[in-house]
């Protein structure tokens, strides 16, 4: 009587557990997630590196965004506005070279906060943040943040 | 003989639970006593806040600029960011980057010890402090229209007349604010909106920087 009620007790724990690390598993990684959105692959993230910008339009904040080895392992740019209307953003993904070829970018005057699709994370990879006013060019443009 | 052993196992129980107990007074006496949010230490040393504990590891000034390297023990490996900014006085310097530092390293992100870069476009003087204002999770792009209303309730805790809407689209998000409480300017209104979104540990963790 008392086993089986041990073994009830490890079975309920054993499920509590499994529920509890029932993240939603990412569905790419490093060269598969290239050019894929992290939002729809569901990936894990972390900013490694935050720069702040300002201008004309306000300050923008752009971040170069990580996703690990143990989710999508890739990389993507992050752009927003810290001014609470929607601003003009622009988030770029560039390579490592001396002139920053931008490889994604995403760009919009409909959002407070936009991101690019990504990159595999096997390569150094660049994040640039541009913002203006709406229906309008950038007058704010980062410096690169690279990692 | 059986006996015996009974007694003696039974001396051991008590001495492994005085251990234990002795174990925790001693954890908590360390909680108790740690330092005091706002306690001023010395150049590259370390303070515990609110059960985080910062320190400050490299200066590195020129008279245009200086770089830090600071290190903290954060609650959970999540995307915890800092906020960190250099104070002469009344004089507030926002850094111009902060970055993660080891990043190719898996253990940065299983583990919760982790090491930032701040950059600031202004030297140091010998009253300059660095404050690691709060530390917050990074607003993720996987938000829910749920997560916004979990966040509204939170904000009309204090602000009641406030309101605004998440529009989660394709690789972005707006908030659109509704007409805003009196006095309550478009920033503030952000700041609200993605405090109300993560996750904040106030400090603040301050640290002299005279050497």
């Amino acid at each position: 009587m008392q086993t089986r009620r041990n073994i009830i007790i490890i079975i309920v724990l054993c499920i509590s557990l499994l529920s509890a690390n029932n993240v939603e598993a990412a569905s790419c990684y490093g060269s598969s997630c290239s050019g894929q959105d992290p939002q729809e692959m569901g990936c894990s993230a972390y900013t490694v590196s935050h720069i702040w910008w300002s201008g004309y339009s306000g300050t923008l904040y752009t971040e170069l965004r990580y996703s690990p080895a143990g989710s999508c392992y890739a990389n993507w740019t992050r752009a927003s506005n810290n001014e609470g209307n929607v601003r003009h953003l622009r988030a770029e993904l560039t390579k490592n070279d001396n002139i920053f070829t931008v490889i994604r970018y995403e760009d919009s005057s409909s959002y407070s906060l936009i991101w690019t699709n990504m990159e595999s994370a096997a390569y150094t990879w660049c994040s640039i943040g541009r913002m203006g006013y709406p229906g309008s060019g950038f007058d704010t443009a980062s410096d690169p943040i690279c990692g | 003989m059986n006996i015996k052993f009974i007694k003696g196992k039974k001396i051991k129980i008590v001495l492994a639970a005085l251990v234990l107990m002795g174990g925790l007074l001693i954890i908590n006496y360390s909680i108790l006593h740690a330092s005091s949010p706002g306690t001023v230490s010395d150049s590259l040393s370390q303070i515990t806040v609110n059960g985080v504990t910062a320190s400050i590891n490299e200066i590195n000034s020129t008279e245009t600029g200086t770089e830090l390297t600071f290190c903290l023990d954060l609650p959970s490996n999540a995307d915890w960011f800092p906020f960190a900014v250099l104070q002469d006085k009344s004089q507030i310097i926002q850094p111009s980057k902060i970055t993660l530092l080891n990043i190719k390293n898996p253990e940065t992100f299983e583990g919760t010890y982790r090491c930032f870069l701040a950059t600031y476009r202004s030297g140091i003087k010998p009253t300059t402090k660095l404050v690691i204002q709060n530390i917050q999770i990074s607003m993720s792009e996987n938000l829910t229209s749920n997560d916004c209303d979990m966040a509204l309730n939170k904000i009309h805790l204090d602000h009641p007349d406030f309101s605004f809407k998440c529009e989660i689209g394709d690789h972005g998000i707006r908030f659109d604010y509704g007409s805003l409480p009196e006095g309550m300017t478009d920033q503030e209104a952000s700041r609200l909106v993605r405090a109300a979104l993560t996750e904040t540990l106030l400090g603040p963790w301050t640290f002299s920087l005279a050497q």
